[in-house]
This record gives C-alpha cells, sequence and structure tokens, in this order.
C-alpha cells in the first residue's frame, strides 16, 4: 500500500469518479509511477466487461451474503489479513459470477476461454487531443481481437443534450508491411469515457500499432 | 459493487449510498475486486 491513492485507480478506470475527484486523481496520476503502473494493470478489464452479459442481481442478498462473510471472516482474521481475505472472498463470488454469465448465454465459442497472450498497447494523445487510449490485444485462432478503453482527460463538464453533434471516430490498425484497416467507429457523446470491441483478422504478431482518427482524418490518439 | 459503479454508471458516492457502506468501502472493494478479476482471468488464460 505504497500510495493512499491506489484504491482511487479501480474506480477510476470504471468511470465511477465523480468529475471532481476525477480531476484531481488525474493530476495526481501525473507524478506518481505506483498508481500509473496499477492503471495498466487494471485498463483493459472494463473492455472485458463490456463484452460480459451485465448481471442480473437482486440487491438484497448478495448484501447479507458480504456481511455474513466479513463476520466470520473477522472472527478469524485481524488487521492486516483482514483485506488479503476480502480480496479472496471478492474472487471467489465474482469467479462464480463470470461463470454464471458465461453459462447462462449460448455456449461460449472454444476460442473465447482458449489460452491466448494479451498485449497491451497504450495510445497517448495527440496534440490538442482530450482523450488517451489503452487497446488489449489478443490473439484468436481467426485473427486478432482488441478491447480499446478511450479516457477522456479533458476539464469535466455536465453530460451535453441529446442533440449535441457528435464527432464520429475510427479505429484504425497498422499492419507490420504499413497496410492500415479500419476495424471500428463510434459516435460518443463529447466528454465521455468509451469502451471499443474490435477486430482484425491480422495474426496478433503483425499488428504494429493502433491509431483512433475522426471520419475528416485527423488522428486523436496514436501507439 | 462492480455492478453499481460499472453496470449501472453510478459514481462512488452514489454506490456507497445505494449499498450503505462509506464511500471508501465501494473504492477499496472496487479495488480489490478488479485485481480479483484480473487474477481470475490470468489463471483462466483470457488475459495478461
Amino acid at each position: 500500500v505504497s500510495c493512499p491513492h491506489r484504491v482511487d485507480v479501480g474506480v477510476y478506470v470504471l468511470g465511477a469518479l465523480d468529475p471532481a475527484e476525477r480531476q484531481a486523481f488525474e493530476a495526481h496520476l501525473d507524478g506518481c509511477a505506483p498508481c500509473r503502473a496499477e492503471l495498466t494493470a487494471v485498463a483493459g478489464l472494463p473492455g472485458l466487461l463490456s463484452r460480459a452479459e451485465p448481471p442480473v442481481v437482486d440487491p438484497e442478498p448478495p448484501a447479507e451474503i458480504l456481511t455474513g462473510t466479513l463476520r466470520r471472516v473477522r472472527r478469524r482474521r485481524r488487521g492486516a489479513m483482514l483485506a488479503a481475505a476480502a480480496a479472496v472472498v471478492v474472487a471467489l463470488g465474482l469467479g462464480a459470477g463470470v461463470a454464471d454469465w458465461a453459462g447462462a448465454g449460448p455456449a461460449p465459442a472454444p476460442d473465447t476461454v482458449a489460452a491466448a497472450p494479451a498485449r497491451e498497447v497504450v495510445l497517448p494523445a495527440v496534440a490538442g487531443s482530450e482523450s488517451s487510449g489503452l487497446a488489449g490485444l489478443t490473439a484468436r485462432p481467426w485473427g486478432t481481437q482488441v478491447s480499446l478503453t478511450c479516457v477522456y482527460q479533458g476539464a469535466p463538464h455536465p453530460p451535453p443534450p441529446p442533440d449535441t453533434p457528435r464527432t464520429t471516430y475510427v479505429l484504425v490498425v497498422r499492419s507490420a508491411d504499413g497496410h492500415v484497416e479500419q476495424i471500428a467507429s463510434w459516435s460518443p457523446p463529447p466528454g465521455q469515457d468509451v469502451q471499443v470491441a474490435a477486430s482484425t483478422d491480422l495474426p496478433a504478431d503483425r499488428v504494429s500499432g493502433l491509431e483512433v482518427r475522426t471520419t475528416s482524418g485527423a488522428v486523436v490518439m496514436r501507439s | 459493487v462492480i455492478v453499481e459503479c460499472y453496470y449501472r454508471g453510478r459514481t462512488v458516492s452514489e454506490a456507497a449510498a445505494a449499498l450503505g457502506v462509506p464511500a471508501g468501502t465501494v473504492k477499496s472493494r472496487v479495488h480489490y475486486g478488479l485485481r480479483a478479476l484480473r487474477l481470475a482471468l490470468e489463471e483462466m488464460g483470457v488475459a495478461s
């Protein structure tokens, strides 16, 4: 627990900090290497969560189960051990939850559970842009799965009216031999974080870089 | 907490109110929850 702000990283990648807290945390992030490392470690998760079925949760029973479990855990363990035990409890719960979601839908394709190395690619903001990105690249038998999280870093502002004109962005993959291919497009409300799922038939080892551009060709972020 | 903060799009203070726990607890549970999720996914070979 090297930095008191480290627990902010998780809620930050989930987009759950309110604007003032988020601005404070982003200012802190600039000067804190441990927090940046933590951010890199969890940045790919929202992209994965966005592909899972949202769980149907009855709010009451889980709360009772959690408090009951914490009470039992507290009886057995104290102090620093509590944090570790709670993490295990959460892990078991989450593991079961993930298994439930996977089991509830149509049978998953075999390659979605096959061991596949993922590569993380950072897309720093290009000058003048207010968003940067983190992408997870996963090798698949058919090509490469790309999970991109765009993090808005500009000044917070209230949600715009629904009729605000939107910019359309495209995700472009560069191959080792210099070809570029558009593999996703989206038109987000301004000032928001966005999770984008995309795929390409390029093998992961032939992906040399990623770019996000506007439809008019201006590069917003680039690896 | 991950359901509240991510799937329901709530902020930390909204999730804290909905779950009846302090905001700091929401943060730490999300923190440990995401680490645990990452570990679980690594064991399944989904992410590294």
